[in-house]
């Protein structure tokens, strides 16, 4: 099961001008805690989706309360500089819609 | 403590558009003060540089009037941040001149109290000098060079100059570059409230209902937002009966555009979120407590945003349907720009010194650049952009013309096509995009806490 079929929200923003920022909101507490015990979403899984080192990827953060999991990635240009592709980060989610989440581990 | 009620009319002033009905809806509610940001980093350097708005003017100019009209049936302290977009010296006249004409329009006088948030470079420049000015998200340290290449260096101000403002009582504050929040925040802590909470809130409301959730009845693309400090809790909800603030939703905007939803560093100090506490409070109202502010005990440090001009731009913006050239878009690629390389080194111009070269090749990995993971292109057309940056428009159209024709008549592998390998999207086909800037000040300045740095003037606008 990938991902996007479990989260209602998945968007990433600039969070200033040399990060994007990716969300991942569920609507329902069992499926968040479920994915967050799976341990599916790691900081090495993220690098390697965006080809590129960890030390450009954040730890992965958990807010429960919001049903959230949050990653940051490393901009590779900052935004509006020359090279720049999406200068307020809102197309860079596309890579995690596909993660692989397996409805073994989420419901053993 | 009495209880003090915030309204947020809109998300950005000029950007979408106040919603006129939904906003006299939430006037009803008796609300103790009203803000709005106007503007954001977001958009990229080019505003700032340049000295221009972000939004369209008419659109700035409307929801200036429904705010100020507001105001003669509602009376009570306004503030409007971030003017004109980001906050510079051109911003404000800008914004300012936009409610001078709606004041005229009105035949109504306004008292505004506007805060120069732009530095003086010579100043800037004295503090480089004593000591290290870092940089925020990045390692390098702000030199006499980066600030003399800057058209001017704004500090985003937090709740303090704006209290300051407030207390000359005009109508409304119009603010330089200042944090969104701190617009929210700025009368409530004038007023004794809890700081923590009062910009939490400000963080909650400040893209107004990007917090809530339209139901489906819905018909408005948005709608003011309410938020109602209570003693050491707070109260949020939507304006209009259509709209719903959950859990949530309201959490879902912590986190918007943040690295972290539990911390959030502010002009002093640190805003802590980390117990905070979000509860249902009825089924379109949350309640919010327990978010505390943490004052910086070194120094008060603000945060600097400046930008400098990198040259012009010009475009050549194209498709591509063939297959053999959807196969060999990276030989084409290389073959023009290696052919603009060869053809301006001669005259003593080298990439990448003297002007740049970008290709854009929507289809393959147009979005994501370098991050992206699909290496196939499994598209059946491709828009391509040459861009290329030169110190002036005149040679940077020249470069573009030039590096046309190396893309539409190169003899690539497979080439049976001959009368040209793309589409034209446009006559003329190469566009002077215009000014090319790059954000180069991103630095964190200690001030003093008087906040003596920023003037603040008082004007009157309008005429009776």
């Amino acid at each position: 099961m990938n991902l996007r079929e479990i989260a209602s929200i998945i968007r990433t923003k600039n969070a200033g001008p040399y990060w994007f920022t990716a969300d991942i909101m569920f609507d329902n507490t069992q499926l968040y805690q479920a994915v967050k015990n799976s341990q599916a979403i790691t900081r090495e899984q993220v690098a390697k989706l965006y080809n590129v080192g960890v030390e450009n990827i954040s730890e992965v953060i958990y807010h429960d309360e919001g049903r959230i999991i949050k990653v940051n990635i490393k901009r590779p240009h900052v935004s509006g500089d020359p090279g720049d592709s999406d200068v307020l980060g809102m197309q860079q989610h596309a890579p995690l819609l596909d993660i692989d989440i397996s409805f073994h581990k989420l419901f053993k | 403590m009495e209880k003090h009620m915030v309204i947020s009319p809109t998300s950005c002033m000029g950007l979408v558009g106040i919603d006129e009905g939904a906003y006299k809806i939430a006037l009803t509610r008796d609300p103790d003060s009203i803000a709005a940001d106007a503007g954001s980093l977001d958009p990229g350097p080019h505003y700032l540089g340049a000295g221009l708005p972000h939004v369209a003017a008419y659109k700035m100019k409307n929801d200036c009037r429904i705010m100020m009209e507001g105001l003669l049936t509602q009376k009570t302290p306004m503030v409007m941040g971030s003017a004109g977009g980001s906050g510079g010296r051109k911003h404000i006249e800008w914004h300012l001149n936009i409610m001078k004409e709606v004041a005229n329009e009105m035949g109504k006088t306004f008292k505004v109290a506007i805060i120069d948030t732009t530095l003086d470079k010579e100043y800037l420049k004295k503090r480089i000098k004593r000591e290290t000015i870092e940089g925020l998200d990045h390692g390098q340290p702000l030199t006499d060079d980066i600030v003399d290449h800057c058209t001017e260096i704004v500090a985003q101000i937090g709740v303090e100059p704006i209290i300051k403002a407030l207390n000359m009582n005009p109508d409304i504050v119009l603010a330089g570059r200042a944090c969104d929040n701190a617009c929210f925040a700025a009368e409530p802590v004038r007023r004794g409230y809890d700081k923590g909470l009062a910009l939490h809130l400000g963080k909650i409301i400040e893209c107004g209902s990007a917090s809530a959730i339209a139901l489906p009845n819905s018909k408005i693309m948005r709608t003011p937002m309410l938020a109602t400090l209570i003693d050491d809790y707070f109260l949020v909800e939507p304006a209009t009966d259509d709209w719903i603030s959950t859990v949530r939703s309201t959490a879902g905007h912590e986190a918007y555009e943040r690295t972290n939803p539990f911390y959030q560093l502010e002009p002093g100090g640190i805003l802590d979120m980390r117990n905070a506490k979000l509860s249902q409070h009825t089924e379109r109202c949350v309640k919010v407590s327990g978010s505390t502010w943490i004052d910086d005990p070194q120094s008060y440090k603000i945060k600097l945003e400046g930008a400098e001009k990198l040259g012009y731009r010009a475009l050549f913006i194209v498709g591509a349907r063939d297959p053999a050239f959807i196969e060999n878009v990276d030989w084409i690629i290389n073959f023009t720009k290696t052919r603009i390389i060869n053809e301006f080194e001669p005259k003593g111009l080298y990439e990448g010194k003297d002007y740049r070269i970008v290709f854009r090749i929507y289809g393959k990995n147009g979005v994501m650049g370098s991050l992206e993971p699909q290496k196939k292109i499994t598209s059946h057309e491709l828009g391509i952009i040459m861009e290329i940056i030169a110190p002036t428009q005149e040679l940077a159209h020249e470069i573009c013309y030039f590096g046309k024709y190396g893309m539409v008549w190169c003899n690539y592998p497979g080439r049976i096509t001959i009368s040209g390998n793309v589409g034209y999207a446009f006559s003329p086909s190469i566009i002077d995009a215009g000014e090319v800037y790059k954000l180069s000040v991103h630095h964190l300045l200690p001030i003093d806490r008087d906040q003596s740095l920023f003037d603040i003037r008082i004007e009157e606008v309008g005429s009776k």
